[in-house]
């Protein structure tokens, strides 16, 4: 199993724990795929300037994308959502799960939804959900 | 019924922006620069950078607590790299600013969908150390940092590029196809950088 990209970048910063050093070392002698990360993270967190990207036209693509939200844009957030919970929990059991989600305002929608997966998935797969859950039901429905 | 959550809701969008500004100012130019060197694609890049730090808002929006940013944003700049370029390869996309470093390319649409599905003709044949040692090589990585990355010698090395170039030529002799031109690029691409030659 590869580490997370947390490991990579704490072993770059030398915040690795005790344990942890010689454990990802050994992996990294044989893995080059990991070696090949980390090649890249060290040279993409050399302290240099860059240009190539700025926060005024980041925030400015942000507020595009709230402003462009239709109006009971959470009410079908909360059933697209259900659609991508119905695979893992079941009809029921989404439902059971967002019904405690108050609308409007649905800003405790993502804790509560990893709370119920952080029983049944490990961490990285809820994660992963989470994300997916946040593409398809949320930005890019 | 379940009783409902607590209504502790997200911060306020202003929060947030504030948020992705201070995060950006300290990991956009490293994120960029990781972008980079997995896609080598400046304009894909861009996107990819400004895509985490939209999530980043959208997920902090509806609640979620993100404890390590900076790992958070690389994980998911990483994965969302690696969605675009497999939906690239499966969609047969040449970019743009990629086709003035093909060898012997091709302008026509046709000759392109060709090409790729060629590609992944020969990229079957190949075994995935094969496969890892050409890439590598056409990512530009010598012979040694090759050796080093796949922990071989370099003679390896040179004896697995030879088995790769073997196994294109019998390819192309087989198949008697004028119009290989992806495989012409890999020579070309894994031989030295010399001259592009029809076999």
């Amino acid at each position: 199993m590869h580490p997370d990209i947390d490991v990579l970048l704490r072993y770059l910063d030398h915040e690795l724990l005790p344990a942890e050093f010689p454990k990802l070392e050994k992996h990294l002698d044989r893995c080059a795929e990991c070696r090949l990360e980390v090649d890249r993270l060290r040279a993409a967190t050399a302290p240099e300037p860059c240009a190539a990207v700025s926060a005024p036209v980041t925030l400015a693509e942000i507020r595009d994308w709230s402003s462009s939200r239709p109006s009971a844009h959470e009410a079908a957030v909360i059933s697209r959502m259900a659609a991508e919970l119905d695979p893992y929990l079941g009809p029921s059991g989404s439902a059971a799960v967002l019904d405690r989600v108050s609308v409007p305002g649905t800003g405790n929608m993502l804790p509560g939804v990893e709370r119920v997966l952080a029983d049944f998935l490990g961490r990285r797969a809820v994660a992963n959900l989470i994300d997916r859950i946040v593409e398809h039901a949320i930005m890019r429905p | 019924m379940m009783s409902p959550l607590p209504t502790t809701g997200s911060a306020p969008d202003s929060q947030i922006e504030a948020e992705v500004v201070r995060l950006h100012e300290q990991f956009a130019a490293h994120l960029f620069r990781y972008a980079a060197s997995v896609c080598d694609s400046e304009d894909l890049s861009k996107d990819a950078v400004q895509e985490v730090f939209l999530r980043y808002f959208v997920q902090r929006q509806y609640g979620r607590e993100i404890g390590n940013p900076r790992a958070w944003l690389f994980q998911v700049l990483r994965n969302f790299l690696r969605d675009r370029m497999s939906s690239a390869a499966a969609t047969r996309e040449v970019a743009g600013e990629n086709l003035d470093h093909m060898a012997c390319d091709s302008h026509n649409p046709e000759a392109l969908v060709k090409r790729s599905q060629t590609a992944r003709e020969i990229a079957g044949s190949l075994s995935d150390r094969e496969l890892e040692c050409l890439q590598l090589r056409t990512e530009g990585l010598s012979y040694e940092e090759i050796g080093v990355a796949m922990a071989v010698r370099i003679g390896t090395v040179g004896a697995m590029l030879s088995r790769v170039h073997e196994k294109i030529r019998r390819r192309v002799v087989v198949d008697g196809d004028p119009e290989l031109d992806l495989a012409r690029a890999i020579f070309h691409l894994a031989d030295e950088g010399g001259p592009c030659t029809q076999t």
